[in-house]
């Protein structure tokens, strides 16, 4: 096809190559002169049985043309008809001058009649592209809105995944008139009471505060929100939202009677004017995480009055001593020295003792196990005390077990050492203290270590083993134990596989016993 | 260098730059009395040393809320020096019960403990003249419980 055709009937080809198979530029011009020729050929050689001026193959090669090939070739196969028709057919032949005024009529009708039939092909093949368009758009329309479909559902199950698994509760509250858009319904667990109140009434969520709390929400809030925002220059609503989070942690009063912490972060939605519109939330229940929390800021309250106790003496007595005004009291000296001495003493226990419970509960000393005799464990903490107890005129016992434990050696009798310490503490002179140990039918041997002692409140057996948990705080001082000693006997047997535990009845006597693996000697 | 630092502290103040012992021998005629109480024997004795062979003052020490209530309110006393951790009866409830008692005189008390264990708003209603960190310094101890007792003009 030469480049002016392609120009100027492109347009109109396009459609028609479009919808059907793609040929060769100057196939279409060929197959219109084949045809063409074709119809010559047909006319001439059935001459004696058809009436050569009906024309009638050349309109076909016409009609050939156009439904194939295009505009362009059924011009071309219009023209070179004609011409053959004119050269060959018609009288005389063999040449293009007329004898007649009506062939020239008869051409000129030729060309009409073929004119028409490219005219119609033409547009019924521009009604057949257009229809086709429209179909390839509408299937495609189709798809889009069905993908748009599958996305959805599928942003939707993100987010109802997201927000039904997650342990704390989300929502969304419009601001003017209040209401709950989407409270997740993990809301019923923490709150103990029915979503569908929420939606009904938004203000209860303020009414299961408890009262000591709710007038400081409350302000929060209304502090916070009331207030109109300028919008950022360059106003993005996710941005604007994230930077005025707020935190809030209250609790709340459930219906059962319980009381739980929970923690509120905010995060304002705002319309363009700045206005608040809505708010956005999350709230978790941090009841556990604040009862940790307590421990571990009592535990170190308690550790630093305890470090701190004797450092004020150490520091008052070195104090006095230094100021020189004890020169001529050298027993004043004495007494100074003697405190600060002593209180080094209880300073080093200390901080040993948190140490090794510190190590024991977390796990960084590797407590190696080997074989030992039961007898010689008990043998060894009594030889370690035995000092101890004849300072108090207290005698101690033994009602040995042969066989062997499975057990660390060292952090056995450092155990056993521990619960005899405790023993003579709380003894009074000319009493006896018994250690013993059976085994038990689980291929357990369980040691005992029991006093006639003050005995410890019932109440109390269980937290005793706490840290600093002593039954009377003064003991630690008038005792010289740091509170810290059947807490690391309990983090021992614990690393042992073994239980430890105290039975006692209140001025007879306490027995702590304790349990460890059994090596069975086959 | 601490050490060195009281011992200098201690020469001025026998030279009187504090002048506390001179101010206190004007008003001899009536002698200062302080009850100290705080659990930790070794830290009360500390106490009423400095507040003794220090500054002159006689103390009485006891060792528990209790008995500290029961002197506050038999004895005569200028101030009393409390700890506020202690078993049973602690420092808080020793002064609610001193100033809830009918015979209690209006005394004037100054609190000796860590100043993170207590919280101002509890301390309110309980009209203390003050509170002292521990661990204290001890040469300074007079000189603060005096300071805060209105007892001398701040020196220096």
């Amino acid at each position: 096809m030469n480049p002016i055709s392609n120009s100027i009937l492109s347009p109109i080809l396009n459609p028609i190559r479009s919808s059907r198979p793609r040929v060769q530029n100057s196939l279409p011009y060929v197959l219109a002169i084949i045809a063409t020729g074709l119809a010559l050929v047909l006319t001439i050689a059935l001459a004696p049985w058809v009436d050569r001026m009906i024309a009638t193959f050349f309109h076909l090669a016409v009609l050939f043309s156009a439904a194939y090939c295009g505009v362009g070739p059924a011009i071309v196969s219009v023209v070179c008809s004609s011409m053959l028709l004119n050269y060959y057919v018609m009288e005389p032949a063999f040449a293009f001058t007329f004898h007649l005024p009506t062939h020239l009529v008869q051409i000129c009708i030729f060309d009409l009649s073929s004119s028409v039939i490219i005219g119609l092909v033409h547009y019924f093949h521009l009604n057949q592209s257009q229809i086709d368009h429209l179909q390839q758009q509408l299937s495609h329309d189709i798809q889009t809105r069905k993908q748009a479909e599958i996305d959805l559902q599928a942003s939707e199950d993100k987010f109802r995944q997201l927000a039904e698994n997650i342990q704390d509760v989300f929502w969304i509250l419009a601001v003017n008139p209040s209401y709950f858009i989407y409270v997740s319904p993990i809301y019923e667990v923490i709150w103990g009471s029915r979503i569908q109140d929420l939606y009904v009434n938004c203000h209860r969520w303020f009414e299961v505060i408890h009262p000591d709390d709710r007038d400081r929400v409350e302000t929060t809030l209304r502090q916070q929100f009331s207030q109109r925002f300028e919008p950022p220059l360059e106003h993005d609503l996710s941005q604007g939202t994230l930077d005025r989070s707020i935190t809030q942690e209250y609790r709340i009063l459930r219906p059962d009677g319980s009381i739980r912490w929970i923690r509120d972060r905010l995060f304002p939605i705002r319309s363009a004017a700045g206005t608040t519109i809505r708010i956005a939330g999350i709230s978790e229940d941090i009841t556990d995480a604040q009862a940790v929390e307590q421990l571990k800021r009592d535990f170190i309250s308690v550790v630093s009055h305890e470090l701190r106790t004797p450092l004020t003496a150490i520091r008052g007595a070195l104090g006095l001593l230094s100021s020189g005004i004890y020169i001529a009291q050298p027993e004043r000296q004495l007494e100074m020295l003697h405190i600060a001495s002593n209180q080094s003493d209880r300073l080093v226990r200390l901080v040993n003792d948190i140490l090794d419970l510190e190590r024991l509960e977390s796990g960084h000393v590797s407590l190696r196990s080997e074989p030992c005799e039961i007898r010689e464990l008990m043998q060894e903490s009594i030889a370690l005390m035995q000092i101890q107890a004849d300072q108090a005129q207290i005698s101690i016992e033994m009602q040995p077990l042969s066989g062997q434990v499975d057990a660390n050696p060292d952090a056995i009798v450092q155990t056993l050492t521990n619960l005899l310490s405790n023993a003579i503490k709380f003894s009074s002179p000319g009493t006896r203290i018994r250690v013993s140990g059976y085994n038990q039918p689980d291929s357990m041997v369980r040691f005992l270590v029991a006093d006639s002692g003050r005995g410890i409140p019932t109440d109390q057996l269980d937290t005793i083993f706490g840290p600093f948990q002593q039954v009377d705080v003064s003991d630690s001082r008038d005792k010289g134990g740091t509170g810290l000693g059947l807490s690391i006997c309990r983090a021992i047997v614990e690393r042992h596989g073994g239980r430890i535990w105290i039975e006692s009845e209140y001025g007879v006597g306490s027995t702590a016993f304790f349990t460890l693996r059994s090596v069975d000697q086959t | 260098m601490n050490l060195q630092n009281s011992s200098i502290e201690y020469q001025q103040f026998k030279r009187g730059a504090f002048n506390l012992s001179a101010t206190m021998s004007v008003s001899e005629a009536k002698k200062r009395r302080i009850l100290v109480i705080d659990d930790e024997p070794s830290v009360l004795q500390v106490i009423q040393y400095c507040l003794e062979d220090l500054a002159g003052w006689t103390t009485e020490g006891v060792s528990s809320g209790q008995d500290g209530l029961i002197l506050a309110v038999t004895q005569p006393f200028d101030a009393i020096v409390l700890d506020l951790m202690m078993p049973g009866m602690d420092g808080l409830m020793f002064l609610k019960a001193l100033r809830a008692h009918p015979d209690a005189p209006d005394l004037l008390v100054i609190l000796l403990t860590a100043k993170s264990a207590v919280s101002l708003e509890s301390l309110f209603d309980l009209d203390v003249a003050g509170i002292i960190e521990k661990p204290f310094d001890p040469i300074q101890l007079p000189i603060q419980v005096a300071q805060l007792l209105n007892w001398m003009p701040i020196a220096g």
